[in-house]
């Protein structure tokens, strides 16, 4: 910023100050944070937005404008970071960078930055570090061999660790998540004998032996994990209310009526509903709907893209447009290319069961 | 085949491009994430392409009830990418994207890239059938069947023919 700029700049400061003091509304919250952005002073942008989160706290656009403000310091420390680890390449710094980067959920960057760290220094918190990204990411997608990886680099970081309750809790994070009761305990029994006498590590170990005896292996509990694309603590299924036919029938009508449009189907666990085709075929229209979600999202999370948000099968037959959600899933058949209209409906029709797209870390 | 890959693999967005054989073996990968890292922390081209194929083969088998085809074409999208599938005989054309990209956008590249690869396959297969050998071919060591006109030379193959084995110096 030239000179003059900073000048003007000090005077619209000035004035918006004087503004927001005659009249605290949210538009002169904003129009001062904003000027604060202009000048690059992203403190006292998230200064100015705490502030005016406290008189209105959930105005959509005070959030997002602090949450980007956040973002854009996160990033401006992060070119800091890796400029000074070119300069000279250090632990500290490395730690911070990986810590940044977890916290903007930049998990791939953040375990590569681990990886570079480990193999410069063989600090066993970049393991520890490696350990963790893994880890979320394996309890976004489910996906055995994360989990696998995962519980590798950990064994990896207690060797280099080896009383350190990090490594321990980060792995019993895992088993207990995926219900593998037998190996928490056993890490749950060692954190008892690191920390004697924790009362938050007693409780944990007593409920946990009690589902010791019916508890699969890791490998099975992490192959159940992929297959059915939810943990053990996952809210259950049947908790949010199922809608009626009569909220779900209507928009399948309306859909199918459509010119080009030959079957629109809803399918939530065992029941569906279909319109268009009738009797034998129906029912095998539901069932190819099914299993086409099932497999798409198995094969998702194999393939390490995450939870699968949309489904195209295209051929001489027409095209199959699928929209999975968390509860429920809602399919068109059509005999043209699918519009953005058709995706939107089949998005609200989806997502009458529930939330139909977890967002995941953006790709990095 | 990389020169049929090579301008797709370079659309803005698009992480892999793979040409993968029916039975799941990659024949060509082309992309930013082509090369496995030394660690193996990340999908190879190989189980993706294995894993992409068999996704492609369950789902027609589960549309088959319904008395469809094989699916030409597929798209999943996913919360971090998009992968994109395009069944072509003999061959299925595989696409990883970001999650931004459209998969409309891969539509015309990815028809163009099978063209492509279906016309050098028609030339190659069009060398083959050609009976003449190129002009400036070398002779062979043996004579050829066409020069066989010179009398007191028989081809050992015809040996066995009515014609009796007889050479000029007997």
């Amino acid at each position: 910023m030239s000179l003059v700029d900073k000048i003007f700049s000090t005077v619209r400061l000035r004035d918006r100050r004087s503004k927001l003091a005659d009249s605290p509304s949210v538009q002169n919250y904003l129009s001062l944070a904003q000027e604060h952005v202009q000048r690059g002073e992203m403190q006292e942008v998230q200064r100015v937005c705490a502030e005016a989160l406290e008189l209105y706290p959930s105005n959509a656009e005070l959030l997002r404008l602090v949450e980007r403000a956040r973002e854009l310091e996160r990033e401006d420390r992060t070119r800091e970071l890796y400029r000074q680890l070119r300069e000279a390449p250090r632990s500290a710094i490395y730690r911070e960078l990986c810590e940044i980067l977890l916290a903007s959920n930049r998990i791939a960057r953040a375990e590569d930055c681990a990886a570079e760290w480990y193999s410069h220094t063989g600090d066993g918190n970049a393991q520890l570090v490696r350990a963790e990204a893994r880890t979320r990411r394996f309890l976004a997608d489910k996906r055995r061999d994360d989990g696998r990886l995962a519980l590798e680099l950990v064994a990896a970081a207690e060797k280099l660790l080896p009383n350190d309750v990090r490594t321990h809790k980060l792995e019993l994070e895992i088993y207990e998540r995926i219900g593998a009761w037998r190996d928490a305990q056993r890490v749950l029994a060692r954190l008892l004998e690191i920390e004697p006498g924790d009362p938050n590590h007693e409780a944990r170990y007593r409920a946990v032996s009690t589902r010791v005896d019916r508890s699969p292996n890791v490998d099975q509990a992490l192959r159940l994990a992929e297959k059915e694309g939810r943990l053990v603590d996952d809210e259950p299924r049947a908790d949010s209310p199922a809608p009626s036919n009569g909220t779900v029938r209507p928009r399948l009508q309306a859909m199918v009526a459509e010119e080009g449009v030959h079957a629109a189907v809803y399918v939530r666990g065992a029941t569906a509903l279909v319109q268009g085709p009738k009797g034998a075929t129906a029912e095998r229209h539901a069932r190819a709907v099914r299993e086409v979600v099932q497999k798409s999202a198995g094969a998702a999370r194999k393939l390490g893209l995450g939870q699968a948000t949309e489904i195209a099968v295209e051929g001489d037959f027409g095209t199959l447009l699928i929209t999975p959600g968390e509860l429920a899933s809602a399919a068109l058949w059509l005999d043209k290319d699918p519009e953005d209209r058709h995706r939107r409906g089949l998005v609200e029709l989806a997502g009458l069961a529930g939330v139909v797209v977890a967002t995941e870390e953006a790709a990095s | 085949m990389i020169e049929v890959l090579d301008p797709l693999s370079k659309i803005p967005g698009v992480r892999l491009a793979v040409l993968v054989a029916p039975d799941g073996v990659p024949v060509c990968v082309r992309g930013k994430h082509a090369e496995v890292p030394e660690d193996g922390t990340r999908e190879s081209a190989d189980s993706l392409a294995a894993l992409a194929t068999s996704w492609l083969f369950e789902l027609a088998r589960s549309v088959a009830p319904l008395s469809w085809n094989a699916p030409k074409r597929v798209v999943l999208r996913a919360a971090r990418g998009t992968l994109v599938m395009l069944a072509v005989p003999g061959a299925v054309l595989v696409a990883i994207c970001d999650r931004g990209v459209s998969p409309d956008e891969l539509r015309l590249p990815m028809e163009g890239a099978v063209a492509r690869m279906q016309r050098i396959l028609r030339g190659m297969g069009a060398r083959n059938e050609s009976p003449e050998p190129p002009p400036n071919a070398p002779d062979g060591a043996l004579p050829s069947r066409a020069s066989d006109q010179e009398p007191g030379f028989v081809h050992a193959d015809n040996r066995s023919s009515e014609s009796p084995a007889v050479t000029g110096q007997d």
